[in-house]
């Protein structure tokens, strides 16, 4: 997806459909968007131009944040910061939210025509990417902006809070 | 559920930095993740490797497109000098030729300063997330968990 505003929008709108069709307590949609962010953490370190390098002879990239093995251990990190009785839902729905982030980057244009090794450390197998739009395109943000307003607008007339 | 914090936090740490570290040995320099630095020190060796840049256009050289991509400089067959600014980003996808010349067989094109808005927007998509998240739960500092902050005082848990 384009930017991490459309990631957290697409997650309001899973997290909303979760806590709709399921007894999952309303507070914890924002966990999903939250987990929806969780990916993009290592962006930090895209910004300060430390992605990926040596260390003591010790090879390390931070593109690792960003695959499922990530998601999982960042989810777990999250999920101990919450109380114990949510813990469980917590971590679900943040893993739910960080696996929406990674199946929407499957649609981001990439010259060599294959998606990054998600699927790691499970596996490095480079998937084909669907090629939709580019990661600074705007209008993905705007159908999911669109999408989440309606959500956002119906949660209000069935009686929540948005 | 009672369980001790600490020692599951230190081991998901634990298993964050083998994850970092395992993803450098397995694809650092890969195809995939190429390392522009060790092209550059060593550009003979890497002609006709496949490799996907990510660099900034920074002029034109014998009417192609000059791309710098940290350290490394690489004059490319596409995409043309018309189809460019200098200061576009540009990824390529293509073979390694002698002279530091690329063989574009695939190219993309974002424009000067969309990243800068990509990144600004994106302040916005976490800023969202963050305001969403407190503003149905709250820090309870007594026992360093979030907790709801509807009915927290009565629904908290003692670990």
């Amino acid at each position: 997806m384009p930017d991490l505003l459309a990631h957290v929008l697409a997650a309001y709108v899973l997290g909303a459909a979760v806590v709709a069709l399921t007894d999952v307590p309303d507070r914890h949609l924002p966990v999903a968007m939250v987990g929806a962010a969780a990916p993009d953490a290592m962006k930090a370190t895209v910004l300060l131009g430390i992605t990926s390098g040596t260390v003591a002879g010790v090879p390390y990239s931070f593109w690792a944040v960003h695959t499922l093995g990530g998601v999982v251990a960042l989810a777990g990190i999250g999920a101990l910061t919450i109380r114990a009785s949510d813990r469980r839902t917590t971590l679900a729905l943040l893993l739910a939210g960080g696996a929406s982030h990674l199946l929407l980057d499957l649609f981001v244009i990439r010259a060599d025509g294959v998606a990054p090794p998600y699927l790691f450390p499970v596996s490095g197998w480079l998937p084909p990417t669907a090629t939709v739009y580019a990661s600074t395109d705007l209008w993905p943000t705007a159908v999911a902006l669109a999408l989440a307003l309606v959500v956002f607008l119906s949660r209000l007339r069935s009686g929540g809070d948005g | 559920m009672h369980v001790r914090r600490l020692p599951i936090l230190l081991a998901l740490c634990a298993l964050l930095a083998a994850l970092v570290v395992g993803f450098g040995v397995q694809f650092n320099g890969s195809p995939a993740y190429p390392s522009s630095q060790e092209i550059d020190d060593e550009y003979a060796a890497h002609v006709g490797d496949d490799v996907h840049l990510w660099g900034e256009v920074v002029g034109t050289e014998d009417g192609r497109v000059v791309l710098e991509i940290g350290e490394l400089s690489l004059a490319v067959t596409a995409p043309p000098p018309r189809a460019v600014d200098v200061g576009d980003s540009v990824q390529v996808y293509g073979t390694l030729a002698p002279d530091r010349r690329l063989e574009t067989v695939a190219y993309h094109r974002q424009p000067t300063g969309s990243l800068v808005r990509m990144y600004a927007v994106s302040v916005v998509g976490l800023a969202l997330a963050a305001g969403a998240f407190l503003r149905r739960w709250r820090v309870d500092t007594e026992h360093r968990q979030f907790v709801p902050r509807n009915g927290a005082a009565a629904e908290r848990e003692v670990e």
